[in-house]
Formats: C-alpha cells, structure tokens, sequence
C-alpha cells in the first residue's frame, strides 16, 4: 500500500528528524494532485522559496509502483523560485516506481539545516537513514550517481541535484536515474533543484530490494485492462510507430513547417538549420553511431520515445535530447549542430539545469551580446559558467527574466518568470492561451492531454465559437492536471484521443486499482480541484491576472513567415478559470 | 532548408540527370533531400487528393490513415479535397505528430482551432488544371513509407547540396552503388563527389537493386 507519508525535517535540533505518518487528508491523491494539496494547504504562501517555511514534495502517481505501464512519473512540488507561485515539475525514470513500492505516498522535505551540511538520504524497507556527506558537495549529477553505485550498488534509484542546485540556482532541476542508472530524467521547470538545495539535501538514494509491486484490488480486471491499454498505445501510429522510431523531436520539422518554430530568441518562425537538427536526423545519427533511437526512460514504458546518444567516436554522451531541447539549444540560439546540442544537454544534465530555461536563458544572452547566435562553442562555454558558478554563471542560471534584467534585454520570453518553451504562441494562439494562463508560468505541458474532448470537460467546444481557444486551453489544462496526478506519461493522450476502448482501458486500470469505478467526470472533477488549489495559493501568494499574460512583444512583433500577432484579449485570457 | 524561389529560378532545361543504382539500405541516406525538400513537376491547379493519389499514385486508405498532417506553404491544411495546389507551392506531408502541437496541427482535428491564424485558407476562384512544379517535403513516417517512390519517380535537388552529400559519403555506401548514369553516360559512381555538374539543378533518380 502506498498510504504512508515520509516527512524529513531538517531544521530539527541534533539533525534531521524523519517521521512516518498515515496520509490522512491527502488519501487517493497522487503525483501533482498531491504535491499541489500539500504545498497549498501547508506551506505559507508568502513564504521565501528558499526559506525554511517552503516544502519541498516527492509523490508517485496513482498508478505508480504497480505493473500498469507508463505508470512512472513522479512529481515534484514546492513554492518555486523562478515564479514566486505554486510548482509542479514531473519527470520519468526509475525513482517513482521504486518510491511507490517502498509504500510512501511521498515524501516531505520540511525546514531547513542551521549546520549547512549536506546530506544523502538512503531509503530501503527497513527505513531511512539520513547522513551528512561534504564529499558530494558540488559533484556533478553523473559523478554523484556512479559514486552511489559504489556505495550502494547498481539496483538502486537516485533522487539528486547538481551544483547548480546546490547554488540555489532559479533553473536547477532535480535529476532521476533511468534504466541504465544514468541522471538522465529531470523534474526540471521552476528551480525545484534550488528547493532542493536550501534543503541541504544532495541525493535520496531508494532502493526497493524485497519490496514487491503494488498490488491492485481487483487483479483479473487490472490485468485484462492493462492488456488493452499497451495494445492500444501499441496500435495507434503515434504510440505505436512515430514516437518510438522518432522520439519527441520529430516534431521540429512539423512545427517549423507551421512557423511556429521560434528562431534566435523568438525572432522568426523557422530556422534554416532545421533539417540538420529534426528528430528523422536525431534517429540516422543514432542509430549510425551505435546508440539507440527507441529506448523507454523507465520499466514499464512501451511507447519508448526516446534514446541514446552518441558522440562521433561512438561513445555514450547523453540521452536522446527532447525535442524541447533540441529546440532551446539549437533552433532558438541559431545552432544546427546536433553534436554541440547534444553536449549541451549533458552539460544541463550534469549541472541539473533545466534544458528549457537554460537555452530560452542563452538565447536571451545572445540578443544581448554576449554570444553570437549561431556560435555554439560560446553557447556551451555559458553553461560551463553556471556550472562553475561564477559571476557570469550566477546570473545566466537563474534564468531568463533574471539575464534580461541584467543586461537589459526587452524580448525576454517569459510567463510569471518561467521561459516559454518550443511552440510560438503567435503561430499556434491557443497555446499561448495556456502559457499565459497555468499556474506553473509558461509551460507546454500544462495544457498537454489531448484528451479534453472524450473526457467530455466542460461540455463540447465549438471550434467555430470565438472564444473556443479560451474553452480549448481551459479543458487541456484541467484534462492534464488530472493525467499528472495518475503518474501516467502525457504521451498516452493520443491513444486515449482517437481510440474510445483505450480511453475506457485506462479507466479500468485505476478503478480496478482502487476497486471503484472511475468515470470521466471523477477525472474531470480531480483536474478541476487541482487547479483550484494552485490557483488559490498563487492568488494567496499576491498574483493576479497581471500575471496571466504574454510578454508585449509577442502582440506587437509580427512572426515570420506568417506575420501573425498573438490576438487572444487580455478579457478572454481572465475567463480561462472561469468555471 | 531549400530556398523555393531559387529552386524555381533554376533552369531546370539544364539540369543534368543523375540515375544511380545502389542497394536498398542506402536509400534512406537519400532521405534528408526529402525532409528539405525536393522540385517536382506535376499538373496543377488539382486538389491535394487528386494530386496525392491520381499523380503520386498514393492508395486512399495511406491517405486517410497515414497522412494526417498537411502543409501547402506553411498553412495546415484541414481538407484534402477542397484544397488545391498551385504552380509555385510547396507541399509537406507528415504522419500525426505527438503533443497537443501535433494534435492542433491535425487535418481537421478537434484542436485546429488553436492554430486558426495560420490555417490554410481555401481558393476561392477555380484554377486551371495545368502543368506547373512545386516542391515537396515527407516528414517523419512519409519518409520511409514515400520517399522510396519519390526517389524512383525522380526528383530535382540542388547540385551543390548533391555535392556535399557525396562527398560525406562513406566506402560502405559506394560499396553499394552498382552503377551511375550521368545525362545518358556511364560514370563511376565514386567519382560522383567530384563530378562537374553543369546545371544548378540535378534530376535525380534511384534504383534500389
């Protein structure tokens, strides 16, 4: 069972305290459902993110632990840095599943160490076992993980942050193991590694030996149900076939195609080097070096978008980058070198930064001067700077509102602090909709779960109707808050979007889970009552819809090639909460 | 990224010919012209569909199922058969696309709304069915499921882009080039990188073996 809460409080005289209690009001929530419940019901929503009033939350799905697949997200949750409002980063690997089996709902960063050490936790099935550590102190995240290995062994999941976490960095992430016990998987928006780091903690190490899967209430209608879940997403050609062969980044050529492809720090709407950088590229580089193009990031995965990278010498250098990545560093810094994109993921991996923020935060730098766009060794010497954390590195790592503001950048693509990612919304209005309006700051994923029609939320849209992009944006947000707390992947919404029986199969699985009946509207009601949360803690926290909009110049700068402006009224951007 | 209005510009009456034999695991290699982009000639002023399946000789059922992403100039397009290409435009075809980008971009999806600034918008005057050129993009699964029929077919590209391609080829590829036909005259098919090509255009044109 996973109905126990691990609270650590590191402000506690002699040490960190643990204790172990009953989930109690946060019973049946998961992932961001309960990482959201908990930051809004306890944490002071005027308190400073890197304070010791802030918490900082690591919970499983619902569905995490068990056998069902794609069931392995974990969600990250705290008062962030970068926005000053409610976070949710969630991320694949291996940890949820190993967190979930070891019967913890989640586990609760409390306080904050008046002795400065830094600290690993080790959680197994007879306990927790927190001990100072200096000699991790500003270990890159691969270096912290194979000295874990050593210590503990290679059948083990690691929790961890990079320097750039330990300098409280606004762009640092918190990294996951994968499958090969790499740093690979990142909860990466917000600066939950910053939270991380004011906690003192380094790395939570969890190893689940002895530990058997969660185990559904219903086990005959569980596993028919599961069955028809992985045919589903096997048979549909995004699932099945364009994901797998491809990864995420098969949809720069697509979105570049549109326009929507944002170019030199937003400038333009495609880039010319797009084919040198596109996920058919990604995949023929992959597989010619020897690494892989279709690779799950945790067990259970049976989309498998993702894959390994090599570097020309056939060497491993990174995962295969995201599509979002592969943007961020290449397109939106000029740079057409899969080689140099690749580096600088590992870079960003290494250091635990967030690949988003960090190239939204160089491509910024470069509209300032600091770097020619294009220059890709100068792009890869940045992210060396945070790393070491120099002056320069200070400013560029706590991201790109903060490096506009330094050196006095007009174009800084942000929302509520928190850079825009890879889709521009003057080509693609609805989605600015979502950017302007979640309460994570500018986030794709907010908005992500293409499923808002067969969950009937909100009734059906009328895509004619003027105000449909507000309606759109309102049920993807409320249909992706609700995927988030399940710890399913997002991916599967394609399946759940065009197949009614996949739809019903994910159904099964959480009401044969929880041995009752799960319907569309339950679903809705849980995203619904997630959002209210978030939304109720960021207005307690002093935003107001002020903050619910694009930066200026994306309704005043025309974006080539279509020279569109995003056109969606600030009026019908207040109506998004509306229900 | 092919510059269409160079493409057009270039005199395709002088482009050399390129036939080349080679074995079917090398095809792919060829596939990065497809996703820049390559000129063709075909009868215009038709409705994508008519043009997909009467020219290109693409069964329905790939068509409804497979191609679910369109693209004439930049705009996505929502319907195949009301919507007709031109003399001049450029056509991308796409299997569906993940996230809700991929959703949105859709032929009439639910989510097309979102994207509705930039919809391709239909003619509204008939267009005189006529022969013209236009370039073409295949992304992601077009690629492999398409890009062996264009190259059959036969497809004009750049010659300095042929040219760079060659020249990063590796022994194994030449290992399995069979045979190399250059305007109607035998050529070794490794000395291509450094053949003098006389036109800015080069028809090209594969036979797998």
């Amino acid at each position: 069972m996973m109905d126990r809460l691990l609270r650590i409080n590191m402000s506690a005289e002699g040490g960190p305290m643990v204790s172990t209690v009953p989930v109690g009001v946060y019973a049946g929530l998961g992932g961001r459902a309960l990482t959201s419940a908990v930051i809004s019901r306890e944490v002071p929503p005027l308190a400073h993110p890197l304070g010791e009033d802030n918490k900082l939350v690591i919970a499983p799905g619902m569905l995490s632990g068990s056998v069902a697949a794609m069931s392995g997200r974990i969600s990250v949750g705290c008062k962030s840095p970068l926005t000053g409002g409610i976070k949710e980063a969630n991320a694949g690997g291996q940890p949820s599943q190993v967190l979930a089996r070891l019967g913890y709902a989640a586990l609760i960063l409390e306080g904050k160490p008046k002795d400065g050490d830094l600290y690993k936790i080790f959680i197994n099935k007879d306990g927790v076992k927190i001990t100072p550590d200096s000699s991790l102190r500003m270990l890159g995240n691969y270096a912290l993980v194979e000295k874990m290995k050593g210590e503990h062994g290679d059948k083990i999941a690691c929790i961890s942050i990079g320097p750039a976490g330990e300098m409280k960095m606004s762009a640092a992430s918190i990294a996951c193991t994968d499958i090969e016990m790499r740093p690979t998987r990142h909860a990466a928006r917000g600066g939950v590694g910053a939270v991380m780091g004011s906690k003192g903690v380094k790395v939570i190490v969890l190893d689940d030996s002895g530990m058997a899967s969660r185990a559904p209430k219903d086990p005959e209608k569980f596993k028919a149900a599961n069955k028809a879940f992985v045919e589903g997403l096997k048979k549909h050609s995004v699932t099945g076939e364009g994901l797998p062969t491809y990864g995420t980044n098969v949809l720069a050529n697509v979105i570049n195609e549109a326009g929507g492809y944002p170019t030199h720090n937003f400038l333009w709407g495609r880039f010319p080097g797009v084919s040198l950088i596109s996920g058919e590229t990604q995949a023929e580089t992959e597989i010619a070096r020897g690494g892989v193009a279709t690779h799950g990031c945790h067990r259970g995965c049976t989309i498998r978008c993702s894959g390994i990278y090599m570097d020309k010498e056939g060497h491993y250098l990174t995962k295969q980058p995201e599509y979002e990545t592969v943007w961020a560093h290449g397109a939106n810094c000029g740079i057409d070198d899969l080689d140099a994109i690749a580096m600088l993921d590992r870079l960003d991996d290494d250091f635990g930064l967030d690949t988003i923020e960090m190239g939204a935060t160089i491509g910024v730098a470069m509209e300032a001067g600091l770097a020619k766009f294009g220059d890709a060794q100068a792009a890869i010497n940045l992210i060396k700077e945070v790393g070491k954390g120099s002056p320069l590195g200070r400013i560029l790592g706590n991201g790109a509102a903060v490096t506009g503001k330094v050196f006095g950048v007009e174009r800084v693509p942000v929302v509520k602090g928190q850079a825009l990612p890879a889709y521009d919304p003057r080509a693609i209005q609805g989605m600015g909709v979502t950017y302007a309006t979640s309460t994570m700051g500018a986030d794709h994923t907010a908005g992500y779960a293409v499923t808002a029609n067969v969950l009937k939320v909100g009734g059906y849209v009328d895509p004619l109707k003027p105000e449909g992009q507000i309606e759109l944006s309102r049920n993807l947000q409320i249909a992706t808050a609700a995927i988030d707390a399940t710890g399913m992947c997002l991916f599967i919404a394609f399946a759940i979007l065009d197949q009614p029986e996949t739809f019903q199969a994910l159904l099964d699985l959480l009401g044969s889970f929880y041995g009752q009946p799960m319907t569309g509207d339950d679903v809705t009601a849980l995203g619904k009552k997630v959002l209210t949360m978030e939304r109720d803690f960021n207005e307690r926290a002093g935003f107001s819809n002020k903050q619910d909009r694009l930066p200026e110049f994306f309704k005043k700068e025309k974006l080539p090639p279509h020279d569109t402006t995003f056109q969606v009224a600030d009026a019908d951007l207040d109506k998004v909460y509306n229900w | 990224m092919i510059d269409p209005d160079h493409l057009y510009k270039a005199d395709i009456g002088s482009a050399n010919h390129l036939f080349l034999s080679l074995h079917d695991d090398f095809i792919p290699s060829f596939f990065s012209f497809l996703q820049k982009g390559f000129m063709i000639q075909a009868k215009v002023g038709c409705s994508v569909r008519s043009l997909l399946q009467d020219q290109f000789g693409i069964s329905e059922a790939y068509m409804d199922h497979c191609i679910q992403t369109i693209f004439i100039d930049g705009k996505p397009v929502d319907d195949m058969d009301t919507t007709t290409v031109q003399d001049g435009s450029t056509l991308a075809l796409s299997s569906a696309m993940p996230g809700l980008l991929g959703a949105a971009l859709r032929r009439g999806g639910h989510y097309a709304p979102m994207r509705s600034q930039i919809t391709h918008e239909k003619s509204k005057k008939t267009l005189e069915v006529k022969n013209g050129q236009m370039i073409i993009k295949l992304f992601n699964l077009t690629l492999r499921d398409l890009g062996p029929l264009f190259l059959d077919r036969g497809l004009w590209v750049e010659a300095e882009d042929l040219r760079v391609f060659f020249c990063k080829r590796s022994d194994n590829f030449w290992g399995g080039c069979s045979r190399a036909r250059v305007d109607g005259g035998n050529v070794e098919p490794r000395q291509l990188p450094h053949f003098a090509w006389t036109g800015a255009l080069i028809h090209l044109q594969l036979k797998a073996t």
